[in-house]
Order: structure tokens, then C-alpha cells, then sequence
């Protein structure tokens, strides 16, 4: 079911739960009553291009036929990004690593080896905080000067050779390790620790990685769908205006 | 399963009816979405993607996870080994490297009962990744050619579903194949 403007916010939330930080990372907090999405955005200030493009392409429904993407403001598809980062750092990994602690306490037979597991936990947060920073302090950055260059027309030499060098495509691969690890840290909880005591307490675990896999997975489907495509498009409209560089 | 992920209409049709055309054992699915076509190399596992340039560009990081055969549509050939349907070329020269890619995957897989276990080579190499070796060294540690590490290490990844380095380490070690002494 496409997410339109007319439909209840609550309806929404019904159809998939999931939603619930989505929509707050939005801006928009519980308590709307029965209005609709447009009227909710409205009283909240919210862009209601990028609600409807952000809640259907986590919904995984095809944004490009429906949406006009292209209107979308950078600065405040970059501003969703920086705060779903924020609820990785903040939120899904603390409470990942509440449950993994809640596990491990039942597990005495063989904590040498749940304590490979927690290791293997540590190793993926880290290069999770590596990858954020990175897109945080190289690549927001600079699709938010490619923004401003092509909305000035003004292109500096320096961006000129970022573009040039480093175009946003070159970003696009930084993902698939996060990912991977990820998919691997599930396998190995589903498939490959001994049984646990408390099933219950490694099902909390497994949830909390499916629901971080499910975000993560949304978060790149934003980048790849929409940042880098507009990105693109702008870096090659700069350049064909600038022939000399 | 074959997944052609083609934003051109003729192109997409005509590809669909060329395979259709053919002697095809193979399920079809065709698309002009990057989002579906993710959908569907993730939870259909393809074994044979047709993808042409602006699609292909945004399905990198879906790619780099892919184990199956992936062919990217061209205009013109290209060097090296990689598949690749260069769909301008005479209608002789097409159909013959559809061929091809139809025996990559089409071929009964001798393997299937063993899907689960992992033969002894894989077992020594998981070993050898496992210790952190490099692809190079664990050629040479086995007498075998990097190539064929290569391949050991997919069909490992495919049968465990485990895919980094950290991650088989783990699997070793809770499988007793390496001592947690040894890394």
C-alpha cells in the first residue's frame, strides 16, 4: 500500500510499526489524533515532499515512478540522514548492547565463546562509528557544496576537483561492509552458537540486529535513491557548464 | 532464476524474448526498477543478472555481495573474462554469448548434497582465512593457484553465510577448526 498524503498518520503507523522512529527522526511525535498526513506535516512544520518520499521508500515501494524526487530540498534529505545516524548511535546499538549483556549473563557453560560473539559485536560498532563520521564529515559536506555551487552556479576550482577526483558515485561502495557484518553477526546467532539457556533473551538480541538491519538498509536505499542520483545529475550539469575544467 | 533489470522497454522485452525463445529452464523475472531489482537479488538470489549501465550503477554495493553471474548489457566488447552482453553486436555473436551464460548457470550442480558441509579443501582454507592469511598466501600454503582461492572462499561464504573475514573467524573458532590461542 503507496503512503499518500490523504491517508491517516495513524493509519500509516497500523499498516507498519516500523515506522514509529521513522517518523519521529521526521519530526513528527504521537498524539496526532485522526488527521491525515498532510495535515500533521502542516501543523509540524514538516516537508511533506520528503515524509512521502522517506515513509514509502522505507516501506520499499518505488519512490521513482511516483514521487517527484527532483523537488526534494538537500539540505533537509542530509538533515533525515545525520539523524538516523543519531538513532544508530543513540538508540539501536546501546539497546543491542543491553540484550547482548542480558544474555550473557545466562550463559555460563560457554562464555569464552559468547564473549567471541560480544567481540565481534564491538568490532562491527566500531566500523559503524568509522562510517558514519566519514559520511558526516566527507560526503554530507560535500553534497551539500555540489547543492550550493549548482543553485549559485558558481564553482569554485577546489570543488571543481572533488568532482572531478572524487565524484559521489565513488561513496556509493562504503556501505556493503557495514552490511555484511552485520548479516554475519545474525548467522552466527541463529545458526552457530550453541543453544542458549534463555531463548527468549537471544530472540531480544536477533530482533534488535533486524530491526538496526532493516533501518540500515533503508538508509542506504535514501542514498542510493535519491542523494546520489540528484548529486549526480548536478555534478554533470556543473561540469558541462564549466567545459574548461 | 533469471533477473533482467533493464530500464529501456524494447531492450527489456527483447532480451525477455530472446530468453524465452530459447530452450529456457530457468524462472524469469524482469524489471525496470533499481528498488525491485534490489528486492530481488536479495531475497530471490538470482543466479543470472542482466543489468544494463544506469541500473547497474546504482546496484554497486548490491553487486559486491552478489554471488551469482552478473552481466552488465554493453555497446561494445570488451577485454578480460567477466561476462557481458554486448547487445549491438550481430545477431549470431548475442545469441552465442547468451549461451554461454545460460551453461554458467544452468548446469546441474553436482554439489547439491554437500550444500551443507564444507569439503575438506574449503576446510583448509577456511582454516587459513580464519588465521587471517592473504588470498596469495593461502595459495601458496596449499599449492593451489589464487584463483581457485577465490572460488573456495564464495562457495564457503554461500554454504555458511558468513561473509567477512572477522565473521568466519568466529565460525572457526565455535567449530573447534582453529583454537582461539592460535589468532
Amino acid at each position: 500500500m503507496f503512503i499518500d498524503k490523504d491517508m491517516k498518520m495513524a493509519d500509516a503507523i497500523h499498516y507498519n510499526y516500523l515506522l514509529l522512529p521513522v517518523i519521529n527522526r521526521l519530526g513528527v511525535q504521537l498524539g496526532f489524533g485522526d488527521k491525515s498526513i498532510e495535515e500533521v506535516c502542516e501543523e509540524e512544520k514538516v516537508d511533506l515532499d520528503l515524509f512521502l518520499v522517506i515513509i514509502n521508500a522505507f516501506l520499499d515501494h518505488d519512490i521513482n515512478k511516483t514521487l517527484e524526487i527532483q523537488k526534494l530540498s538537500i539540505e533537509k534529505v542530509v538533515g533525515y540522514l545525520k539523524a538516523t545516524h543519531q538513532f544508530y548511535l543513540d538508540q539501536m546499538i546501546p539497546e543491542i548492547e543491553n540484550r547482548i549483556n542480558a544474555l550473557m549473563q545466562h550463559f555460563d557453560i560457554n562464555q569464552k565463546q559468547f564473549l567471541l560473539v560480544k567481540n565481534f559485536f564491538e568490532e562491527y560498532k566500531k566500523e559503524l562509528y568509522t562510517h558514519t563520521q566519514l559520511e558526516e564529515e566527507m560526503v554530507y559536506p560535500y553534497v551539500i557544496d555540489v547543492n550550493k555551487a549548482y543553485h549559485s552556479q558558481e564553482l569554485t576550482e577546489e570543488l571543481a576537483r572533488r568532482i572531478k577526483n572524487h565524484p559521489i558515485n565513488c561513496y556509493a561502495q562504503e556501505h556493503s561492509d557495514i552490511e555484511s557484518k552485520l548479516f554475519d553477526l545474525k548467522n552466527i546467532l541463529i545458526k552457530y552458537l550453541p543453544p542458549p539457556e534463555q531463548s527468549y533473551l537471544r530472540n531480544q538480541v536477533l530482533t534488535a540486529l533486524f530491526k538496526l538491519e532493516n533501518d540500515l538498509n533503508d538508509h542506504s536505499r535514501i542514498e542510493n535513491l535519491v542523494l546520489v542520483p540528484m548529486i549526480s545529475e548536478m555534478e554533470t550539469q556543473l561540469f558541462s557548464k564549466n567545459k574548461s575544467l | 532464476m533469471i533477473l533482467i533489470a533493464i530500464s529501456h522497454f524494447v531492450l527489456r522485452r527483447g532480451l525477455e524474448a530472446v530468453l524465452r525463445g530459447g530452450n529456457l529452464q530457468q524462472k524469469m523475472r524482469s524489471t525496470s526498477s533499481v528498488s525491485k531489482a534490489m528486492d530481488i537479488i536479495r531475497n530471490d538470489k538470482p543466479k543470472l543478472v542482466y543489468v544494463d549501465k544506469k541500473i547497474g550503477n546504482q546496484l554497486k554495493d548490491v553487486q559486491s555481495k552478489y554471488s551469482g553471474v552478473w552481466v552488465p548489457l554493453v555497446e561494445e566488447d570488451k577485454e578480460g573474462s567477466e561476462p557481458f552482453l554486448n547487445w549491438k553486436a550481430p545477431k549470431a555473436l548475442v545469441l552465442n554469448a547468451l549461451e554461454q551464460q545460460l551453461l554458467l548457470v544452468g548446469k546441474p550442480n553436482k554439489h547439491k548434497d554437500t550444500d551443507r558441509g564444507l569439503s575438506d579443501r574449503e576446510m583448509d582454507v577456511l582454516r587459513d582465512v580464519a588465521l587471517g592469511k592473504t588470498n596469495k598466501e593461502i595459495a601458496d600454503d596449499l599449492f593451489i593457484s589464487s584463483h581457485t582461492v577465490i572460488t573456495h572462499r564464495k562457495n564457503i561464504t554461500r554454504k555458511l553465510g558468513i561473509k567477512t573475514v572477522s565473521g568466519l573467524t568466529v565460525y572457526a573458532i565455535l567449530n573447534k577448526i582453529i583454537q582461539m590461542e592460535e589468532i
